[in-house]
């Protein structure tokens, strides 16, 4: 499945500068093709996490729209979005991201159970790709920043989505994780997965198919694969 | 069942501080409603039984019992005593314009000493032309009293069978009576020849005040029932102008003061309950407030993985109403308890008649409590899951990193 992007803009209302309005993404067209991976880079607060958000179908965009496979997402109503989104869509937000009531494990398989679904067996499965396999039974309290890290990436990709979406996906892991993340992600978009990865780690350049900068809400593209 | 579905559970469970103070929240709110619904009505129980129990419009009683108000000590206050005049009043009372039923009654008071298993009030009633004991006592006891029988008011230590000794003169038990809430509770009934009987045996033992009345000739008191219409001030009036050395006192009078306190204490009781209800639902909005707006980011993560808005409304909504369902459940539980357990000592501080409601209003009562509780919960946070339910999941997430 592609991702493509059709003159998207977003902007913030900001009250606390001299302008009252902040664009985040300036008007652009983007495309994450399918078995690639596209990574974003650029400084904080450059617009790369915004624009994934709008991709990935979180965050309305000012103007422009997105499409999946030609389907204008932001069309679909609440229902059919999260249910679209629970099916094809992994995504790896910033920053720790558990529901704190669930352990390792119930976490990893949550994108199953929403829809009664058991997806033990996956689960499991991922626990023991990203080494977080002998804390199943235990509560995200007593996680560590990379653990809780591999857990959201365990159940972004738990489905097997056509579409990821990682925003700084390896931030707190070591260099072992560090590569283990970013193998899996490189084998999911072997396997048709269209991936974007949103980072300021220049170790994931070197599993890209392109690379695009970011600067001021303003997309530029820097590299690109050779086919 | 599924993870996503027993969400709301797991978060009560295994976040334990967090949910017992949600649930002290929700106790505290009905322990309020519960526990001051169940007190005014108790109060109100309490009246009404009083009301029933004294069952006549007027008491014709001794000029100087009035004056020195041993009646109302004995008929309010559930102190002992006694006194006489002529039984002759009883017809002259009947012969007064605007009377209707006539019933006369003797009293005696037993005292704390070996004479008698314990002292209480007695009260001899005439069974012929009784309308306000006989009632009552057929809702307990069945049968014909005969003499040396007596029954017994709720709070007397005696069951059925038991003997009780009064001035050395055994009386047997012939049945116990369901709980008034008033002095009643604490006074043996029979017929008046029993207490006739027994008024002989203490005027014998040299311990009655009165040495020289004929038990056989005297009354303490006349119950009387106005005919339809009539004024029940006039009737007294008439009473007493017809009648010499007897005072009529109207049972609305001897009441009034009571059914003031009470409409005053319920006033209170009800200020308090909507004052304490008030702000504990301010703390509940407050605390819940505080908590959707802490878990904003999970929300935000569980509508990244698939839940719609809708779905985790109904979530979130879901762990709010069995928690607040929990809590009030466990108060009303503890309000009711507690009332039950010291409904006699609160009756005494507030020298109040008070007379717990059947089981099915208690029970409605308690329904409708946790209910208003379940309610107060949804209004005090549902406006709250809805705007974070509605918040764009990329800004959530942005902002609670």
């Amino acid at each position: 499945m592609e991702v493509r992007a059709q003159q998207i803009r977003k902007e913030y209302i900001r009250t606390s500068r001299d302008t009252n309005i902040l664009t985040a993404v300036a008007s652009c067209d983007f495309l994450i093709p399918a078995g690639q991976v596209t990574v974003i880079h650029g400084s904080s607060g450059s617009g790369k996490s915004t624009l994934l958000n709008v991709l990935a179908g979180i965050l309305h965009p000012t103007e422009g729209k997105v499409f999946y496979d030609g389907m204008d997402l932001y069309a679909k109503r609440d229902e059919k979005l999260s249910g679209f989104r629970n099916l094809h869509i992994g995504y790896v937000p910033q920053g720790r991201s558990a529901v704190s009531s669930l352990n390792v494990l119930e976490n990893v398989k949550l994108p199953y159970a929403l829809y009664e679904e058991d997806g033990s067996s996956a689960a499991l499965e991922m626990t023991e790709r990203f080494g977080i396999r002998d804390l199943c039974e235990v509560m995200p309290d007593c996680l560590s920043g990379g653990e809780l890290r591999r857990m959201a990436i365990a159940r972004a990709l738990v489905r097997k989505p056509e579409v990821i979406f990682a925003d700084e996906p390896t931030g707190d892991l070591d260099d072992e994780n560090t590569k283990t993340v970013l193998d899996s992600l490189r084998q999911l978009a072997k396997e048709g997965a269209a991936v974007l990865i949103v980072t300021h780690e220049e170790e994931a350049f070197t599993y890209a198919d392109r690379i695009f900068s970011m600067n001021a809400g303003k997309l530029s593209q820097e590299s690109c694969r050779p086919g | 069942m599924q993870i996503f579905r027993k969400l709301p559970l797991l978060n009560l469970l295994r976040k334990p501080v967090r949910s017992v103070i949600l649930l002290c929240l929700a106790a505290v709110l009905s322990f309020t409603v519960f526990g001051g619904a169940l007190m005014v009505s108790s109060l109100r129980s309490g009246m009404t039984s009083l009301k029933e129990r004294l069952g006549a419009d007027i008491m014709v009683i001794p000029e100087e019992a009035a004056e020195k108000k041993n009646l109302e000590e004995i008929v309010l206050q559930g102190q002992t005593g006694y006194f006489y005049m002529e039984d002759t009043v009883t017809e002259a009372v009947a012969d007064v314009e605007g009377t209707g039923q006539v019933s006369d009654q003797i009293f005696l008071a037993s005292l704390a000493a070996s004479c008698c298993s314990a002292k209480v009030q007695l009260i001899g009633f005439d069974p012929e032309t009784d309308f306000t004991v006989l009632p009552w006592i057929r809702r307990s006891y069945s049968g014909e009293l005969k003499k040396m029988e007596v029954v017994v008011g709720h709070d007397i230590v005696s069951d059925e069978g038991d003997t009780l000794t009064f001035y050395g003169t055994d009386c047997i038990v012939a049945g116990k009576l369901t709980r008034t809430g008033t002095s009643y509770d604490h006074c043996v009934f029979a017929g008046a020849d029993t207490i006739r009987e027994l008024t002989r045996s203490s005027i014998g033992r040299n311990l009655n005040q009165f040495k020289e009345v004929d038990p056989n000739h005297v009354i303490s008191c006349v119950l009387v029932q106005t005919e339809e219409g009539a004024d029940i001030d006039e009737v007294a009036k008439r009473i007493e102008a017809s009648v010499s050395g007897v005072r009529a006192v109207p049972t609305s009078g001897m009441i009034a003061g009571i059914s003031g306190s009470l409409l005053g204490i319920s006033h209170i009781v009800r200020v308090m309950t909507a004052v304490i209800f008030l702000l504990a639902f301010l703390i509940m909005m407050i605390v819940f407030t505080m908590l959707i707006h802490e878990r904003k980011r999970e929300y935000a993560l569980l509508r990244v993985v698939g839940v719609s808005r809708v779905s985790l409304t109904r979530s979130v909504m879901s762990e709010i109403v069995m928690v607040c369902l929990a809590g009030a459940a466990a108060g009303v539980l503890a309000a009711l308890l507690i009332q039950i357990l010291f409904v006699r000592a609160l009756q005494g501080t507030l020298d109040m008649p008070m007379l717990m409601p059947g089981a099915g209003s208690v029970i409605a009562y308690m329904v409708l409590s946790v209910l208003a509780v379940a309610a107060a919960g949804i209004l005090s946070s549902f406006w709250n899951v809805n705007r974070v339910s509605r918040e764009e999941i990329g800004l959530a997430l942005r902002r609670e990193r």
